[in-house]
């Protein structure tokens, strides 16, 4: 297993830029998601890895080789990279054992031992390799997949979309037996994914891509917690953003003072400046919602709820007309209607005020919105 | 490859620019084109009527009602298909020559090709959502305004592309009019040039013919471009209830099997009879086993050289399309649909005027076969190719595999069984083609179909019935396969 480094990688379709010059490091032995919106160039970006399109510009290299770079285009099927496909792409017409023995040389492909170790690695019994890729459900045949790119023993194992064609009760225990898998395998690996909650649970590390950048790359928590900037914190989660006046690490807005932390993003001799205007960013589960007897807090009504069983979103509307999003459990539902309070609870995030203007979005359930 | 199934079309357009506007009216302003012209229009059209009724009735019936054994009958509906028309006709004129003329011919050309509409006719009503069906329902419609207003718009992409289908089947159709003396375009061109050797007149007549057919090649390009009925949103089909006959099993049954009967039974029927009164006179077994290895070798020659010719065009129409790949398919396609007998004159022509040495050569025949049948091998070779997507490339690179490794072990297994297909198909028409093979096939190549014919002419039915029944046992598996194909087609 070796670490992968892109440098500057561009790619254009026509007169399209997909990739407009992306850096990338993924450690030896670590699972890092690409995380981004449909269109953004992940796939490219993968693509490009793999060996299936050349570069337009920039260097890829995996461990000391560089596979990618001027003049020089290292043929995929030189590569040892792992490719897993959005549908698994299981060879139809080969059962599971030959599948899975397809990178291997002539040789190894006739020793049973190396499938039953790669079957139990993904998890699965040795009985499932005389079996054909209809007879397994959409799970397993990605499994089979990552088992078939393991294999060879690649450098890298790239994985487009693995989860996405997957009902969504099969999403989750699929995605754990495939990162267990890798993880067992010792395998560096790159999961691409527009699916934020995936990315999340699954990677070490996150790549946030948009419009053929990466703009952050960042420890799961780090990029839920301390997005660099508005998009990306709306991408990732519930977001809701209100104007503020920064003073001293306390910034008030019209949920009242809000501590902030450290003042991230704000990097430079004005960074604690006085009554300086801001943005700023708090997540839905952060915005307590209390009885309206209680003194703590501010006033807002309740204007409806999203029920989600284990929690819900309510939108409030504030006393100076803004709507905001709180996340509150399940069992405590306030009434549309009623009166309540608000109380932000820990540190928020505090953005520079783009062109002067403030904007104010909030968006619904709590689910990825789109980049705009 | 493309030029080639392109000679035909292109010989009678330079042949009538050749002769002028004037020269070719003078040939053609006489009363027999007028007759030929009214008989060849009124048996296309009534044939395209009759087909596309007889077809959706049996088609709904099996599909979308309580009709017992609806397998069955399937099967038996989609036979007629096995039975060239000329062998069908030969079996309703041994019985009685009163099917003579334009009843008789309407008669007999129906119940030989109405499966081309049934087929997919049916498989469209089969892949139908029921869900469509409820909500018309639901919104006030009875039974009869949801077919008209639900049902039928949605099955006309395959009852319009049949029945067209239907069209140029006539319009080509020669051998069965022939034998009911019911003269058409085609079977008169065949007539003009047996007695002048490809006169003006007959290239005259041939001009007629392809523009009546390229009308019908657009109307059907139409019809096939303009439509596609997708479901919309996701989620599964509603599985179709089937109409509760009741009281009406028993006529529904009874004239589904009359059809059966008269479309099925008649021809085989009387090639048993012809069978068993002909073994009387001596049983040719010699001319029989060679006329059949004859056609099997051609058959298989033409096979194979047509899926070779197919497939470059195929590849390029799945994995890189574009405005030329699709400018090559059209013309393929375009070039094929001429009938038999164009296709022959042509290449007759062309041989003798710049490429004499090949002129009456088996070689030639068999270019003419490919040009014919190349649609039944692409379309099976395309199935196959989409069936092994360039994912599986990308993924087969990936793992270290080179590209012939990766062509045997991955894409020749993936696609060979699509490829059989269509050869299988080609094979099948090859072995019932009857018009080029007379025009074309060198001097002593005898096949299954001209022994027939030449014994039929002669009205020695016991001894043209063994090479029908032949040619009819050869056929059988490979319609079973057109069986299918048809009926994927349009669903």
């Amino acid at each position: 297993m070796s670490d992968l480094r892109v440098r500057g990688a561009t790619k254009r379709f026509g007169a399209t830029r997909v990739l407009e010059g992306v850096d990338l490091d993924v450690a030896a032995g670590e699972l890092m998601a690409v995380l981004g919106a449909s269109g953004c160039g992940k796939t490219t970006l993968l693509r490009l890895i793999a060996g299936f399109e050349p570069t337009d510009s920039g260097t890829i290299a995996l461990g000391r080789d560089v596979i990618s770079g001027p003049g020089r285009h290292v043929p995929a099927r030189v590569r040892r990279v792992g490719y897993v496909a959005q549908e698994g792409a299981l060879f139809p017409h080969l059962d599971v054992s030959r599948n899975i023995a397809f990178g291997l040389t002539r040789r190894l492909r006739r020793e049973r031992a190396r499938v039953t170790e790669l079957l139990e690695l993904v998890g699965l019994d040795a009985s499932y390799a005389t079996r054909y890729p209809h007879e397994l459900s959409g799970g397993q045949q990605q499994r089979i997949a990552v088992a078939r790119a393991l294999a060879p023993g690649p450098s890298v194992v790239l994985l487009d979309e693995p989860f996405a064609s997957l009902d969504a009760n099969l999403r989750q225990g699929t995605g754990r037996a495939v990162t267990d898998a890798l993880r067992a395998a010792g395998a560096t690996a790159l999961l691409v994914t527009h699916d934020q909650s995936e990315a999340l649970s699954l990677a070490d590390r996150v790549a946030v891509m948009h419009d053929g950048r990466i703009v952050q790359v960042d420890s799961p928590q780090h990029v839920y917690r301390r997005p660099v900037d508005p998009a990306v914190a709306a991408f990732v989660g519930g977001s809701v953003l209100l104007p503020a006046l920064l003073d001293d690490g306390v910034a008030t807005c019209a949920l009242g003072d809000v501590r902030v932390a450290e003042a991230e993003g704000f990097h430079g001799p004005g960074s604690i400046e006085r009554g300086r205007p801001v943005q700023v960013h708090i997540r839905p589960e952060q915005i307590d919602v209390l009885d309206a007897r209680e003194r703590d807090g501010v006033a807002a009504q309740v204007v409806d709820v999203s029920y989600f069983g284990h929690d819900a979103d309510a939108r409030l509307l504030l006393g100076d007309g803004q709507v905001v999003v709180a996340r509150v459990e399940g069992s405590v539902v306030p009434a549309p209607g009623s009166h309540v309070r608000l109380v932000v609870r820990g540190a928020v995030r505090a953005f520079p005020v783009a062109n002067g203007g403030v904007a104010t979005r909030v968006p619904r359930g709590g689910a990825a919105p789109s980049w705009r | 490859m493309v030029l080639l199934t392109l000679i035909p079309l292109g010989f009678v357009v330079v042949y009538s620019l050749d002769l002028g506007v004037g020269e070719l009216w003078r040939l053609l302003d006489r009363p027999r084109t007028a007759e030929l012209l009214s008989n060849t229009t009124r048996l296309t059209v009534a044939a395209m009527l009759t087909c596309a009724t007889l077809g959706t009735a049996a088609a709904w019936l099996v599909e979308r009602t309580t009709l017992p054994a609806p397998r069955v009958f399937n099967a038996l509906l989609a036979a007629p298909l096995a039975v060239p028309a000329f062998v069908n006709s030969f079996g309703w004129l041994s019985l009685t020559p009163r099917v003579e003329g334009f009843g008789g011919a309407l008669v007999i050309v129906t119940l030989s090709y109405y499966p081309l509409v049934y087929l997919p006719v049916a498989a469209m009503l089969r892949g139908l959502d029921g869900g469509l069906e409820e909500t018309a329902h639901a919104l006030g419609l009875g039974r009869a305004r949801t077919f008209a207003r639900v049902v039928l718009p949605q099955l006309r992409p395959a009852l319009l592309g049949g029945s067209l289908l239907v069209g140029l089947h006539l319009l080509a159709e020669f051998g069965a009019l022939q034998m009911l003396r019911f003269p058409t375009f085609t079977t008169a061109i065949y007539d003009q040039y047996q007695s002048t050797f490809n006169g003006p007149a007959a290239s005259a007549l041939a001009a007629v013919l392809v523009l009546g057919c390229l009308l019908l090649l657009l109307a059907e390009l139409r019809v096939r471009g303009d439509h596609r009925y997708a479901r919309v949103g996701g989620g599964a089909a509603r599985p179709l209830p089937r109409t509760r006959l009741g009281a009406t099993t028993i006529p529904a049954l009874a004239s589904l099997s009359i059809l059966v009967v008269l479309a099925l039974g008649v021809p085989l029927g009387s090639l048993v009879h012809w069978l068993i009164a002909g073994s009387s006179t001596a049983f040719p077994l010699g001319t029989l086993t060679s006329t059949a290895l004859t056609s099997i070798g051609l058959g298989l020659a033409a096979a194979a050289a047509t899926s070779l010719c197919a497939f470059p065009l195929a590849w390029l129409c799945e994995r890189h399309r574009g405005p030329l790949s699709t400018v090559l398919e059209r013309s393929t396609y375009f070039g094929s649909a001429l009938p038999g007998i164009v296709v022959a004159l042509a290449f007759i022509t062309v041989t003798i005027r710049y490429a004499r040495p090949l002129y009456q050569t088996t070689a030639m025949l068999v270019a003419a076969y490919v040009i014919l049948f190349i649609p039944r091998a692409m379309i099976s070779q395309r199935a196959a190719i989409a069936q092994a997507p360039s994912m599986f490339d990308d993924v087969a690179h990936s793992l270290g595999v080179g590209a012939l490794s990766r062509l045997r072990r991955v894409t020749l297994p993936l696609i060979a069984p699509g490829v059989g297909a269509g050869a299988a198909l080609v094979f099948l028409a090859v072995v019932t083609e009857l018009t080029t093979t007379l025009l074309l096939a060198p001097i002593g190549t005898k096949t299954l179909a001209t022994e027939f014919w030449s014994n039929s002419s002669s009205i020695a039915y016991g001894a043209a019935a063994p090479y029908a029944a032949l040619m009819v046992v050869i056929s059988a598996p490979a319609t079973l396969l057109l069986t299918r194909q048809l009926g994927r087609r349009a669903s």
